[in-house]
């Protein structure tokens, strides 16, 4: 009997998922005696009765790895140490199923499990692999905010998204004499935002990582005008950025339209515009970058199971693929380092981060 | 009066030079002494009577970061030291005119230079450099082929560019059951042609530093139509060569061109198949200089936008004879002795080979 891996990813989607799915199968293939099986909608799939599972063969994954999204769809509300099951009286009940997965998977006689997922759900394969899952995780996430990996997929199709959305915006703020606000993703990190302001030539970054004050932000806009009016500026501000007085809470939201809002409070003479990219940072084809390295850490996922090497995660570490331990990949997060030359560059261009 | 500092761009076009001369413009405009100048052409601008100028203000820098090419023109020929004169009897001869040029320089107030080139100019700058002329070096190659920096701006464009053609090419193959053969850039390196092929997803790949088995191919060729997935996309390097047999390249005719030009292996690899015994339907098609222009990638504006502050960092800080060059995740500078002395091929046993074979991809071995 052939032996078996089942595929689950999880959380937001992310251009690059496909090219890693693509690539555990193609590299599956090249041996005989293993399939390769995925579980739609995240774990739903595969915790459902009957199971919603889709056998992953190269013929299905031909040609998916230049479509963004993921053909066995995903879902960032599961979890399945937590996971809601409806009861008798028709409510429902947040329960530990995770036995039920366990079982599941030595019923339908699986080897092992590739988890493809951000943070939350390398926790969730932490715990498995303590209750003795042979499982091997793979780091996803567009706001390159992994401490483990030097690149995750889906980062630098983020950033080229955002980038060509500053290179939109200038056009714009420079005919009307505008300011325009651009809001993209990131989380608690600023990564995106700081490509894409680098990148786009934006005169003002606001990432989570420096707290900025109104004051800064108005001084460096008022040096962009003249004194009869003339000018124009962009400022791209990460969606976890805040004011300096503020607490750091996790992604306040609004932020684009709360500068906005400051800067009226002021009575800033030129007009303002604010943009909010929202998902159209997570979809479409992945660049080259995103499906090279997705291709590159399906394989490696793989070859992971095949030496057993389970309670890992593969990564991308000085030019090369590793492996690492699960445990050592919870809740360590890739800040902007404020000593990082990519901070210097901007602050050596002139761009203002309102500090 | 103000310090200057020279820019100049040698050495093929490539997607990002306008983004580093901007950096080194901005980074400059935030100094009270010091202000840039370009020289037109290479040191071309330089040398020619009168010279060839331009002031590089920041009001003239704004937004030139998007665009391909460079606003200082470039050349891949001559250079200060083989500048090509025009005999009586029609020859040519070169030239030093090094010495001449370092004086030129010192009388109109250049305090350091920062040439922006592949690894011909970089040699250039060190024997400028051994002559005392203070010059930093910014590498630039769509090649990828420098082992000193992890990356050189231009080349994540020009992959991105030859993964957008295998998407077309793949298409079109598939519609009408054919092989397609699709020739890129990158001189010995294969980056370019491995990188594009794994991100497209091409059957074959052929690259210099793996010389390919022609009969290889042709089973790669026969088993996808046999098994009833009647296309193929081969990927070559232009500088891909069989087991048996030499790259393709000719002498240049152009006057004081160095390097050979390569190219035309699609074409051949072609008619081998069809001497071979293939009989299926098979095109080729030639990028060419479809990559080297255009609007750079987020990736390459930025690289090339650190490389430009660092460059002009140096300049401030007096270290010359020096390129500046990515290490992940920083940017340092290293002596051009050592920058130049090593080229970055692609290793047999390294990661993008390994996924390569890992998903089933041809390398002609």
């Amino acid at each position: 009997m052939k032996q078996r891996i089942l595929i689950v990813n999880s959380g937001g989607d992310c251009p690059g998922m496909n090219a890693v799915i693509r690539a555990i199968v193609k590299r599956a293939s090249r041996e005989l005696d293993w399939e390769i099986i995925g579980s739609v909608n995240g774990f739903d799939g595969f915790l459902a009765e009957p199971l919603e599972i889709m056998p992953l063969t190269e013929d299905i994954v031909e040609g998916i790895h230049i479509h963004g999204g993921t053909i066995l769809t995903t879902n960032n509300k599961r979890n399945p140490f937590c996971y809601p099951v409806k009861q008798e009286d028709g409510t429902i009940l947040n329960k530990d199923v995770s036995d039920k997965l366990i079982y599941n998977l030595k019923v339908f006689g699986f080897d092992g499990m590739i988890h493809i997922g951000g943070n939350q759900s390398h926790k969730i394969s932490l715990k498995l692999a303590q209750k003795g899952v042979n499982i091997i995780g793979i780091p996803k996430t567009i706001n390159n905010d992994l401490a483990s990996t030097d690149y995750s997929f889906g980062f630098q199709t983020a950033a080229q998204l955002a980038t060509e959305a500053v290179d939109k915006l200038v056009t714009t703020a420079s005919s009307h004499n505008r300011v325009l606000i651009l809001e993209v993703m990131g989380r608690d990190a600023g990564w995106i935002a700081l490509h894409a302001a680098v990148a786009g030539g934006a005169d003002v970054c606001l990432i989570p990582e420096i707290p900025f004050s109104m004051d800064k932000v108005i001084k460096k806009l008022k040096s962009r005008y003249s004194t009869d009016g003339r000018g124009f500026a962009n400022i791209v501000v990460a969606e976890g950025a805040h004011f300096k007085d503020e607490k750091g809470a996790t992604v306040s939201g609004n932020i684009a339209s709360r500068i906005t809002a400051a800067l009226k409070g002021i009575n800033f003479e030129a007009d303002i515009r604010e943009t909010i990219l929202g998902h159209l940072q997570r979809g479409g084809t992945p660049n080259a970058f995103d499906r090279i390295l997705a291709t590159e850490l399906g394989v490696k996922a793989f070859e992971l199971v095949k030496e057993k090497k389970f309670g890992t995660m593969a990564i991308h570490k000085n030019s090369e693929l590793a492996h690492i331990n699960l445990s050592e990949v919870i809740d360590k997060y890739n800040k902007v380092d404020l000593s990082h030359n990519l901070i210097h560059t901007a602050k050596g261009v002139g761009i203002s981060f309102g500090d | 009066m103000k310090k200057k500092v020279l820019v100049l761009t040698g050495g093929g076009d490539c997607p990002g030079l306008n983004a580093v001369i901007r950096g080194i413009v901005k980074r400059a405009a935030q100094t009270e002494d010091w202000e840039v100048i370009g020289s037109i052409q290479s040191f071309d601008g330089v040398l020619r009577e009168p010279t060839e100028i331009m002031e590089l203000t920041e009001k003239r820098v704004s937004g030139i970061h998007f665009q391909g090419g460079t606003i200082l023109g470039t050349t891949n020929k001559g250079g200060p030291l083989a500048w090509p004169v025009k005999e009586n009897d029609g020859t040519w001869s070169f030239i030093d005119r090094s010495d001449e040029m370092i004086r030129k320089l010192k009388q109109m107030g250049v305090e350091a230079v920062i040439s922006i080139g592949g690894d011909g100019s970089q040699r250039i700058s060190q024997a400028l450099f051994e002559k005392g002329l203070n010059v930093i070096g910014v590498p630039k190659t769509i090649d990828n082929d420098l082992s000193a920096t992890d990356y050189t701006f231009g080349y994540q464009t020009a992959v991105q560019i030859a993964t957008e053609a295998v998407d077309r090419l793949v298409t079109t193959a598939a519609s009408h059951n054919r092989v397609i053969i699709l020739e890129v850039m990158g001189r010995d390196a294969g980056w370019i042609a491995l990188s594009s092929a794994l991100a497209g997803g091409a059957e074959v790949c052929l690259i210099p530093e793996i010389p390919y088995d022609l009969n290889k191919v042709l089973g790669v060729i026969n088993k996808r139509f046999k098994d009833g997935k009647g296309h193929v996309i081969i990927v070559i390097a232009e500088g891909a060569k069989p087991m048996e047999g030499d790259v393709l390249a000719r002498e240049s005719d152009e006057v004081g061109r160095a390097n050979l030009k390569l190219g035309g292996v699609a074409d051949k690899l072609l008619k081998d198949l069809k001497a071979a015994g293939c009989d299926a339907d098979m095109r080729e098609t030639v990028l060419g200089h479809l990559q080297r222009g255009g609007v750079p990638i987020a990736f390459d504006r930025i690289l090339a936008t650190q490389f430009g502050v660092k460059a002009m960092e140096l300049a401030l800080e007096g270290e010359f004879g020096k390129m500046v060059a990515y290490q992940h995740p920083s940017i340092v500078a290293v002596p051009f002795l050592e920058a130049i002395s090593k080229y970055n091929i692609i290793k047999p046993d390294s990661s993008l080979v390994k996924t390569a074979r890992g998903i089933g991809m041809c390398l002609g071995n």
